[in-house]
């Protein structure tokens, strides 16, 4: 399947577009895209795209592409790939758009329709230690520290865990 | 677009699902992927995997699973295009134990016919290493024609491209 779209209260969640795909391989070009494997080369960051869009058709979830008044903005959503223990609530918001609450907005989105659609949780999320955005994100959304997780690129990652219920 | 299902003579090609991946993975980790740029360690295994099942919705194509008709995984063909590729590509791999009984020929076949009838494409190349003689055999029995002129993708510049257009393959 491909991705339902979503709305919260100022963003878009759904599929991909050759805009989110471009958006995407130019945040993959830069530093900025360390917590998630990067910086990646054209190549690479259009697999990364392709690869959520695998997780959709294969698993029936993925991540969600995120736009705010039609502009990609980010991509947030549950990311399980073949060697995985478990799904991850996982979230990506463009340094452009950092400090709005969008990730926050987004993922909760995404894990009120995992929880409710698929009937996953509680999700984990896997936050490198030193990503100190992504830990207020992940404290915003009620998940707690579970303890360390394997090393990123030799980076530390820390496990958090989500509250199990959909939120009120 | 939803991956469709074809069938021939002997074979179903049906949409890629996560049972797959095992014998998709045994082939990218071993020494058979040596033509196709590998051999591919998991992640790079499971990165082409997932490629080959979204392309679908990102392109209108992209990989389809080779079964025999009693139920048996042999491989997987698919159209592939984006910046991995200078072109539309019609690619194909058959796992170990099923090579020589013309499935790669018979499934690429059904999948081009697919891409030039229904999906409306005017024409695919195949890149070959060239010392992949079974598969540049197997472009020749469709039908496909070397161009040499054609782009190769960056770090294979010695790629055999075949070329395939409408009409390749029938009487």
């Amino acid at each position: 399947m491909t991705p339902p779209v979503l709305h919260s209260q100022r963003l878009t969640l759904g599929p991909a577009s050759s805009a989110h795909a471009e958006a995407f391989i130019a945040f993959c070009a830069t530093e900025d895209s360390r917590f998630i494997g990067g910086p990646a080369d054209r190549r690479d960051a259009w697999e990364g795209v392709a690869i959520s869009a695998g997780l959709w058709a294969l698993r029936g979830f993925g991540p969600f592409w995120l736009s705010a008044g039609g502009v990609p903005v980010g991509r947030a959503g549950v990311y399980y790939p073949d060697w995985r223990a478990e799904p991850e609530l996982a979230w990506t918001i463009y340094p452009a758009y950092q400090g709005r609450g969008y990730a926050t907005e987004a993922a909760l989105v995404a894990r009120d329709w995992a929880y409710a659609t698929l009937g996953l949780g509680p999700l984990v999320s896997l936050i490198d230690t030193g990503n100190a955005p992504s830990i207020r994100v992940a404290q915003k959304l009620g998940a707690v520290l579970e303890g360390p997780h394997e090393p990123n690129g030799g980076h530390p990652v820390m496990r958090w865990r989500h509250p199990a219920g959909v939120a009120a | 677009m939803m991956a469709p299902t074809l069938t021939t003579a002997r074979l179903v090609l049906r949409p890629v699902q996560m049972a797959d991946f095992s014998a998709y993975r045994d082939f990218m980790l071993s020494d058979r992927a040596r033509y196709m740029g590998g051999p591919y360690d998991l992640a790079g295994a499971w990165g082409l995997f997932c490629h080959d099942a979204g392309l679908w919705a990102l392109a209108g194509h992209g990989g389809l699973a080779v079964e025999t008709k009693d139920g048996q995984t042999v491989g997987v063909v698919g159209i592939n295009a984006g910046p991995l590729f200078p072109e539309t590509e019609l690619g194909w791999m058959l796992y170990e134990g099923h090579e020589g009984q013309g499935y790669a020929t018979e499934a690429a076949g059904v999948l081009r016919d697919w891409a030039f009838g229904s999906r409306g494409l005017t024409t695919l190349v195949s890149y070959v290493f060239p010392a992949n003689h079974a598969s540049a055999a197997v472009a020749r029995r469709l039908g496909a024609r070397l161009d040499p002129q054609a782009a190769r993708q960056a770090d294979s510049e010695d790629d055999l491209v075949f070329r395939h257009v409408p009409g390749d393959g029938q009487p």
